[in-house]
């Protein structure tokens, strides 16, 4: 009951971030475009105080790249949370171990090493870039998620064999 | 599975031994500049005051609510450091083992409970020196990564007993 409850809890909270992640994602995109394409004073104010307003004066290929890179590790967080949701759906709690859940867990850890990587490369490119201009501090550092992926990915290795056992008590009976 | 296992313990053990290179740091250079200026208060204080005056109520609340976030940045690396033991159970084979099961709630727990204290710290330090406190983004930070993470590991926890249950089943059946 308890389990359960937690269950619900984490089906909740998933949602709001995915529902976050996704706001965030489409809100620095329409206004990305904005800015390349309409207004170019936008760029002061890219999503809740993110200024690249320099950035913009300074290189419009720059730009562009760190905007992609950006929106890309959101668009990534919110498929993780998106294929957390699809667990959510799927997963009978008497039964958990199956072969669509194993392979939603094993997606879900390339998508945190993908946005591993991808925070460090954008953060090595936002440090050159400081070298070179200044605007606002930007947080994306995301190391944190290539060490997820890995006790992801261990997780789901366990799960495989889990799922294994299952089947296997299955056919027996 | 175990090369996996150990590529891992490897990264937990560089991510642990840097984490807490960062915190001791963080305790030296909270001892030389913040003690240094609280002593220089000390040394120019009214003597004549009582001692629980709110100045010294506040420097001292200032102080062990400081102490308090090392102690749960601390309390969150013991957290991690349980990762090597469930990988250390793995490797030997024990894959749905009680201890593992035990690891994974503890996990759950601290990263929970960290994230709860640590909030509370920070307001009333927010509190102490005035400054703002905005409980929205203080929680987005926090909350986006390690709730979600700590509930997690708390279903992990108990889908592994469920594990360990069919695992038991099939070894009677054999």
């Amino acid at each position: 009951m308890k389990v359960k409850k937690v269950f619900n809890i984490m089906n909740v909270i998933s949602w709001i971030v995915f529902v976050g992640y996704c706001v965030k994602a489409g809100a620095i995109t329409i206004v990305s475009i904005l800015s390349l394409f309409v207004n170019k004073n936008v760029t002061e104010n890219l999503y809740m105080g993110i200024d690249l307003s320099n950035l913009y004066s300074f290189n419009k290929i720059h730009y562009t790249f760190f905007v992609l890179l950006i929106i890309l590790i959101v668009a990534l967080k919110a498929f993780i949370f998106y294929f957390l949701i699809k667990i959510f759906e799927i997963m009978n709690f008497n039964k958990p171990f199956n072969s669509l859940v194993e392979g939603l867990i094993f997606k879900i850890s390339y998508v945190s090493l993908s946005v591993g990587l991808i925070g460090i490369v954008a953060n090595s490119y936002k440090t050159w870039l400081t070298y070179k201009i200044s605007f606002t501090e930007l947080d994306i550092d995301n190391s944190a998620y290539i060490f997820m992926a890995g006790v992801i990915f261990v997780v789901a290795s366990l799960f495989k064999r889990a799922t294994e056992i299952q089947f296997e008590n299955d056919l027996t009976i | 599975m175990k090369n996996n296992t150990n590529i891992l313990t490897f990264i937990t053990w560089g991510l642990l031994l840097s984490a807490i290179s960062i915190l001791l740091n963080d305790i030296r250079e909270f001892d030389f500049n913040q003690f240094k200026e609280f002593h220089n208060w000390a040394k120019t204080a009214n003597k004549n005051e009582p001692w629980f005056t709110s100045e010294n109520a506040i420097q001292w609340g200032y102080y062990a609510i400081s102490a308090g976030l090392f102690f749960w940045r601390g309390y969150l690396l013991y957290g991690f450091s349980y990762f090597l033991s469930i990988l250390k159970e793995i490797e030997n084979g024990n894959y749905f083992s009680d201890k593992n099961i035990s690891y994974f709630k503890k996990i759950g727990n601290i990263f929970i409970w960290y994230t709860i204290n640590v909030l509370v710290l920070r307001f009333l330090l927010a509190t102490i020196n005035k400054s703002t406190f905005n409980f929205f983004n203080e929680l987005k930070a926090e909350f986006t990564f390690l709730i979600p993470v700590g509930l997690a590991f708390f279903i992990l926890a108990e889908i592994f007993k469920r594990a360990k249950d069919n695992e038991e089943e099939n070894k009677l059946t054999i």
